[in-house]
């Protein structure tokens, strides 16, 4: 939309709904910060002026890891010596909570691998994360956080939406209805590998804040992307042609607003035809850069989640808001060593990449990068040929790194058998008030009016975790 | 000027007083208290000083709590009133105690009010503390008194219809309304909007189809009058009528046919519930009854559709089984709280428009819904079953039921006299073995031989007496081996039984008939057997499947009468339960507890068993470990394979339920006896009564020689008990030994030919029998329960019970009468006429699908937070007419269309714009974007690929693959997976199915231009569009040909212009095909792109 029809709907002091309506047409990425002059009388009916930061921002922009299925804390990030030293003996804890699938023994399993000390902080890590671990001294751990559920389903729900309930909308639709984004040509919130629901969806907010899926099927990173003529000159020819008659429709309906906005988005995605596929395009990147991410013919492993994390540096510096990254595969209730091990090869040194190569670029220091799972694992066994681990909801650990946060601390802690909190415990909604936070939102403020009342994403719970702030 | 205040604040108050002296009555003080005093201590007090929080040891909430006071001293002076302690802090004048802390002085006339009040002795209040229920029932009574004043919940009127002036705007009573409104503003009606214009807006909104070419060319030709009203006459005959506005009801259903989450399983027969909606609303069915169908259409006299030959009226209740389910859950209480929330949530938002959902862990913060209406409502839905109901009429249902009971009938006593031959000849093959010689040699090979000649034999083998006495025996003494086994078997069935009653709880003996569990299915009434019968097979070399016992079977005259039997609701105590049953292909049992109905969990143990045994036997169900049944609620349910209600893993096959019977006529069946429960992982021991059949009684001559014939009269007796009906069990086990060991014939080869020919005969009419239709539904099985509020939405924090019953404000606090469905009662409470909300909120929807936005804008929402009515008069003018038509949504779309507001072309004037630039007061249409169904079924109609066929399964075994015919049926009848739900669809914002959608979201985002330039779906009508235009207009000249195309997708002819336009991209894409000149009328390619085009122009999207 040019500034002169933006000029002419304020100026006009065009409806609510309207206004609101042309406001949709713009929000799926493109122009919506624009706007936020608009938002200004409150036309959201939450009392925030969208899009305007609450109080100074520290990062622009998040990349969210998901580990979906419960990554074992007690495997990873949270070292348990305690669990070598008792290997095999009953767990015996006050507080215990019942077993989720009734099939777990009581035995205390340790970890099948070593711990060791990395960066100044000494922090340590398993051996399922070596690059990871090197990067620590960059990484704030939550090492106290607690979810409601023992099940994936709503527990994943949780993560995502801070409800147990389906219809609500998932961080990344928050994230991009509180600040749109800065792209013009490229959507704001986007999800690669994976198409549940639960991490894509706007919930009750309007239909243009769900996350695009990209690199789900074929070679076009997005679903309608890729061109079906034999030329770029015959779609030009087409789109010509459709201009011409939607001109003449425009004027049939004498200049109708709604019109308008679906012809300057007809040229928007005209446009993105070019602009995704080149943000997406990694033949550019130096051989050290492919390297750092852990992509080539050498990296058997590591290349199809690389590209994904090199894609969404690429994004990122292009103006996109959010971005998921989904792996999946790590529900372990046998077979811990192997799966966990594959699991974590694939993943280890695309996301130390990422990590490395923001720092690089200096985009880390206004940027959130999110480590998380649904849950973790208990530290009594599963007993089976190999063994695993069940669901363990009740204290786990969540990693954070980018701006504003007190870098190379970890903060809470489990007890001695990685169980229950002793101190620092954190929940979901808390964490999501703290990324709101660095984004500069209020989490109290950032509320949508739906079903007659104001929603918000940690519903009315949620406290920013001060003590991880810079 | 303050000493005047005060004096004159006195003065009033003894005049107050005085006057009340004069007529002082109880009744009075009470009203006063209530009307004057209760709000102001609601407001300023109670939040410090009550049940909650007493602050300086102080409670205004009883006279008691007034009396002693609080850390200060008595409040009251009994003696002086106005000096009373409590005055004075209001007064504000105790330094420290300036009361309401926090707040501004009361106002003058409030102190006045409770200085009278003191005066009068403090009226009103409760003499002793309220505990913290009443105290809250009292505080919500208060709250209801004053939210009940809302607009929302007073009575529907019938106003006056305005008086305006104008030419074509002075007739139609919803013109009048309107215009009048637009009058105060000085505001006139846009002009009419051109024929095809209204023609395109007309189809589209009734049928959301596009108009072809010849319909609007015969309506512009259509010189009559009324030309305009015939159409609508015609589009509201038309049958997609109903799939285009069964859209529309949908979306308030939240639709979908999975369960959603990792596992996304189908809902079975989820699209009979579709077909259900369209049907209904072509059929027009009174809204009020459509209402009802779909909380207790179960419940309701059936509405048989005689061209389908069904009921329709249970399938309503589909609505509450079409909600996302998880398929891991572990927390099964915590899963139903959240599936009853969703259900609440549908039915408050689609038939009220309230958010009742929001008082599940508090009282509404702003409607008048407390949390005890939630619950009230919670026990309501949670105490009905899901389950799957047949809706085959009584007449299909009975089909060949008569002609296969005459049939088997006369099989029955054909097979008494083979038996007998049978019996016969083999009582003389026993006796020749036991009396050796050549006799024995003779024998050696038959089945008695064989018998005999086993190494071991079991206690329970009714050859067990006659082989353990030949054993020990030998040539000797026979009587005398007979009696001496008698003593042990007897001692062992005693033992077996002892134990049997020790270590077992009988749940239900189902000999002498239902046992008080709720038996349904296709012949319900049939399913008890009082005394034996048998089964046939439907197919095989064998003719009797198995006698049967006394005892529920489903298959007593075909394996195509599916059956359920369910158990009354129980707390489950022990981990196993054991089921003396028979059954095959899916015959199962399953143990639902909370309404649970996802059995796939190891978490909960293994709660479903198949069957697959001809005969009965014990079968045992292990509810896995403790945490997740203990004190749960609990039903049993005993069910033949296309019954069950559960999430199936796919329509072909499932891992843990063995839906592998592929059988399409939908043969499944079970055969139950008994069902007991206990503790130690076995099931009752057999109490050996078979075998002692044959253990000759104390006196009774016995020998070698006679005891082949002794062995007849008992198999024969077995069999005469079976002709009369009243064999025991164990006589029927002794027949299906019988048949099992070959000892009676039953292959058909070996039947004399009258038996063969009546078994082909049942066989052939049991082939012929129908396979009967199910719909997921809901059931009414007991009494049901009253749910206890559950604190803070928490089923683990249960409160008082609540009594079942509809809202408050409605319907009042009473239950329902015992004996009484609580179900059925707030069906019909949604639709009483004391309800104000179920006509308006229904026109108002009806509106909202036909004018773009709501009389009231949230059309989900008439509470407090909702928006007010932009005419009210007129929407209670609507609401009357609905019900007056006798809720007809037909007529109301009828009265509505044919206004002139809907008629006018959807240009604002200048005026319009300034003043109204909302268009509240609808001086001219709304520009509309197609809906999605209407944007795809557009694409297909336009395209000639639209697949008309309406109705029926279609997915997701139709979809496999992804494309076929299927694939290009109209939008409603594509398959919503709810993880993978339709890219166009959602792109053009069809709701995501979680909750009820009345207002569908219009966005307008790049990624719908992308879909239309870029999607092959897009491109493949853009080609089949044309390659069958190109055969109709060979002949036409490029200019023709284009405006040809052009009428097709845009419902009108171009201008010069536009036609232009075209033309010369025609002969641009040519050169950029190079194309020589000749090839360019016949190429595909042009014309294809040309089409493309036309689906790309905005205009296709939007409805003037």
């Amino acid at each position: 939309m040019n500034p002169s029809a933006l000029h002419r709907l304020a100026s006009q002091g065009a409806p609510l709904s309207s206004r609101r309506t042309f406001l949709q047409t713009m929000s799926s990425g493109f122009g919506w910060l624009a706007l936020n002059g608009l938002f200004a009388d409150r036309s959201f009916g939450s009392g925030i002026q969208l899009g305007m930061p609450h109080h100074p921002a520290k990062v622009k922009r998040v990349v969210w890891f998901f580990m979906d299925g419960g990554l074992s804390h007690l495997d990873s990030f949270d070292y348990k010596p305690k669990l070598n030293s008792e290997n095999g003996q009953p767990l015996k804890l006050p507080g215990k909570k019942e077993d989720i699938t009734g099939k777990t023994s009581a035995d205390i399993l340790k970890s099948p691998f070593e711990f060791r000390p990395y960066g100044k902080s000494g922090k340590m890590v398993s051996d399922l994360f070596p690059q990871i671990g090197s990067c620590s001294d960059d990484i704030t751990f939550l090492h106290a956080v607690t979810s409601p559920s023992p099940d994936h389903e709503s527990a994943i729900g949780f993560l995502h939406s801070g409800s147990l309930l389906q219809g609500f909308p998932s961080v990344g639709a928050w994230t991009q209805y509180g600040l749109g984004s800065e792209s013009q040509n490229l959507p704001g919130f986007v999800v690669m590998g994976s198409r549940k629901r639960q991490c894509r969806t706007n919930g009750f907010l309007p239909p243009n804040f769900q996350a695009s899926p990209f690199f789900q099927s074929g070679n076009s990173p997005l679903d309608d992307l890729a061109l079906l003529e034999k030329s770029k000159l015959l779609q030009a020819n087409k789109m010509q042609t459709v201009r011409e008659i939607d001109r003449s429709f425009l004027d049939t309906v004498r200049q109708n607003q709604i019109i308008e906005a679906a012809i300057a988005n007809h040229e928007k995605a005209y446009v993105m035809q070019d602009a995704v596929p080149e943000a997406t395009d990694l033949s550019k990147e130096s051989a050290a850069t492919l390297e750092l991410y852990g992509i080539g013919p050498e990296h058997k492993a590591t290349s199809d989640f690389g590209r994904q994390c090199l894609s969404a540096r690429r994004l990122l510096e292009r103006g996109v808001r959010f971005i998921e990254i989904t792996k999946g595969g790590w529900d372990q209730h046998s077979d811990l060593e192997k799966k966990h091990f594959e699991n974590a090869l694939a993943i280890d040194r695309p996301i130390a990449g990422l990590l490395k190569d923001l720092k690089s670029l200096g985009m880390f220091e206004d940027t959130l990068i999110v480590f998380a799972s649904e849950f973790g694992r208990t530290p009594n066994t599963e007993v089976s040929k190999s063994p695993g681990r069940d669901h363990h909801p009740w204290g786990f650990t969540i990693w954070m790194a980018g701006g504003g946060l007190r870098a190379g601390e970890s903060y809470g802690r489990l007890d001695d058998y990685g169980y229950l909190p002793v101190e620092g415990a954190v929940d979901i909604h808390d964490v999501h008030a703290t990324i709101l936070h660095l984004l500069g939102i209020q989490h109290e403020k950032l509320t949508y009016r739906y079903s007659g009342r104001d929603f918000r994403l940690t519903d009315v719970h949620g406290k920013v975790i001060r003590n991880i702030l810079a | 000027m303050k000493i005047i205040s005060t004096l004159s604040v006195i003065g009033v108050a003894c005049l107050a007083a005085g006057a009340l002296e004069a007529a002082p009555s109880e009744a009075d003080g009470h009203v006063f208290f209530e009307s004057r005093i209760r709000p102001v201590l609601l407001k300023h007090c109670f939040e410090c000083h009550s049940a909650e929080k007493s602050k300086g040891g102080l409670r205004l909430d009883y006279l008691g709590g007034f009396e002693k006071g609080g850390d200060s001293g008595a409040l009251l002076d009994k003696e002086r009133p106005e000096s009373s302690l409590f005055l004075q802090t209001i007064r504000h004048e105790v330094d420290d105690q300036k009361m309401p802390k926090g707040e501004a002085k009361l106002s003058d006339g409030v102190i006045a009010d409770l200085t009278r009040w003191i005066r009068m002795g403090a009226p009103g209040l409760p003499e002793k503390p309220l505990t913290a229920t009443e105290a809250s029932r009292q505080e919500w009574s208060q709250k209801l008194a004053e939210r009940r004043t809302h607009w929302a919940w007073q009575p529907v009127q019938s106003p006056k219809v305005p008086e305006v002036q104008h030419p074509t705007w002075a007739t139609h009573p919803v013109d009048r309304f309107l215009l009048a409104k637009m009058s105060e503003k000085e505001l006139s009606p846009a002009l009419p909007a051109q024929r095809l214009v209204l023609m395109r807006r007309l189809k589209i909104a009734l049928l959301g189809l596009p108009p072809t070419p010849e319909e609007m060319e015969a309506f512009v030709n259509d010189t009559r009058p009324r030309a305009y009203e015939r159409l609508v006459e015609r589009l509201l005959k038309d049958p997609a009528f109903g799939e285009n506005w069964g859209a529309h009801w949908l979306d308030l259903m939240r639709f979908g046919e999975t369960g959603g989450y990792v596992r996304d399983y189908p809902i079975p027969e989820a699209w009979r519930y579709r077909d259900y909606v369209i049907r209904a609303f072509n059929q027009d069915v009174p809204y009020d009854r459509f209402v009802q169908e779909h909380i207790a259409g179960d419940l309701l006299p059936a509405r048989i559709n005689q061209e389908l030959r069904i009921n329709e009226a249970p399938i309503g209740t589909g609505c509450m089984r079409l909600m996302e389910i998880s398929s891991t859950a572990t927390d099964i209480a915590l899963e139903e709280a959240q599936m009853v929330e969703n259900q609440i949530d549908t039915l408050g938002k689609a038939f009220q428009g309230l958010t009742i959902a929001c008082a599940r862990c508090h009282d509404h913060k702003f409607d008048a819904i407390s949390t005890r209406d939630y619950y009230g409502i919670f026990g309501v839905l949670a105490s009905a079953r899901q389950s799957q109901t047949v809706i085959d009429t009584q007449g299909v249902r009975q089909t060949g039921v008569g002609e296969l009971r005459r049939l088997k009938g006369e099989i029955k006593g054909a097979l008494e006299k083979v038996w007998k031959e049978d019996l016969g000849r083999q009582s003389l093959s026993l006796n020749a073995i036991l009396q050796g010689g050549t006799a024995a040699n003779r024998e050696a090979n038959s089945t008695w031989a064989k018998l005999l000649k086993r190494d071991k034999v079991d206690m329970d083998d009714p050859a067990y007496v006659i082989w353990k006495a030949r054993r020990s025996a030998g040539e000797g003494d026979w009587k005398a081996a007979l009696l001496a086994e008698e003593a042990g078997l007897r001692q062992a069935s005693l033992e077996h039984i002892a134990a049997n009653q020790a270590g077992f709880k009988v749940l239900a003996d189902f000999s002498k008939g239902n046992a008080g569990w709720n038996v349904s299915g296709v012949l319900p009434e049939t399913l008890h057997s009082r005394g034996s019968d048998f089964s046939i097979a439907p197919s095989g070399e064998e003719l009797i499947e198995r006698i049967v016992a006394p005892g529920l079977a489903s298959d007593r005259l075909s394996r195509k009468h599916g059956a359920i039997v369910r158990s009354p609701d129980f707390n489950l105590g022990t981990q196993f339960v054991s089921l003396k049953v028979a059954g095959g292909d899916a015959g199962h049992v399953r143990l639902i507890q909370h309404n649970f109905q996802q059995m796939e969990n190891i978490a909960h143990g293994k709660k479903v068993e198949h069957f697959e045994s001809r005969v009965p036997k014990w079968v045992t169900v292990n509810v896995g470990h403790q945490a997740s049944w203990q004190g749960r609620r609990s039903y049993l349910e005993v069910l033949t394979k296309d019954d069950v209600a559960h999430f199936r893993r796919s329509e072909l096959g499932n891992k843990f339920y063995k839906l592998t019977a592929k059988d399409p006529t939908g043969r499944s069946w079970f055969d139950v006896e008994q069902i007991v429960q206990h503790e130690s992982p076995n099931p009752p021991q057999d109490e050996l009564k078979m075998a002692l059949l044959f253990v000759p009684r104390e006196g009774a001559q016995k020998s070698g020689d006679d005891w082949g014939s002794e062995w007849k009269k008992v198999c024969e007796k077995a069999v005469d008990h079976w002709m009369e009906d009243k064999a025991l069990a164990e006589e029927v086990s002794l027949l299906n030994w019988l048949l099992s060991q070959g000892l009676i014939r039953n292959r058909l080869e070996t039947f004399p030919a009258p038996l063969k020919v009546l078994a082909a005969d049942y066989r052939r009419l049991e082939e012929s029998l129908p396979k009967f239709q199910r719909a997921a539904t809901l059931v009414e099985e007991g009494p049901g329960f009253d749910a206890p509020v559950q604190r803070r939405g928490s089923p683990d924090a249960p409160g008082e019970p609540t009594v079942r019953r509809y809202l408050e404000v409605v319907r009042g606090v009473n239950g329902n009468p015992p004996g009484t469905s609580a179900r059925l009662s707030l069906a019909k409470d949604l639709t009483a006429p004391q309800n104000p909300l179920t006509a308006r909120v229904m026109v108002n929807r009806v509106w909202r699908w036909i004018f773009g936005q709501g009389i009231v804008g949230t059309v989900d929402n008439f509470g407090v937070m909702g928006e007010k009515p932009s005419h009210p008069e007129l929407l209670d003018h609507l609401a009357t007419y609905f019900v007056e038509q006798g809720w007809s949504m037909k007529e109301l779309v009828r009265y509505l269309v044919t206004t002139q507001a809907y008629q006018t072309e959807s240009v604002a004037s200048e005026d319009a714009q300034k003043k109204d630039p909302a268009n509240r007061l609808l001086s001219h249409m709304p520009l509309q974007r197609l809906r999605a169904e209407a944007v795809r079924d557009s694409l297909l109609a336009v395209s000639g690929q639209l697949n008309p066929q309406m109705y029926g399964y279609t997915g997701p075994a139709a979809f496999e693959g992804g494309g076929g015919s299927a694939n290009l049926r109209r939008g409603i009848y594509q398959y919503i997976k709810r993880e993978a739900q339709d890219h166009l669809m959602v792109m053009f914002d069809a709701p995501e199915p979680s909750r009820a959608t009345g207002s569908r979201e219009s966005s307008n985002v790049p990624g719908q231009s992308l879909l239309l330039l870029n999607n092959p779906f897009v491109h493949q009508q853009a080609k089949a569009w044309a390659a069958r235009d190109l055969q109709t207009f060979k002949n036409l000249a490029l200019e023709q040909r284009v405006e040809r195309l052009f009428s097709e997708a845009l419902g009108r002819k171009p201008s010069q212009g536009e036609t232009q336009s075209l033309v010369e991209f025609v002969q641009n894409q040519a050169a950029a095909y190079e194309l020589p000149y000749i090839a360019q009328g016949t190429d595909p390619r042009l014309w294809t792109d040309v089409c493309h085009v036309l689906l790309n122009a905005k205009e296709f999207l939007y409805l003037q």
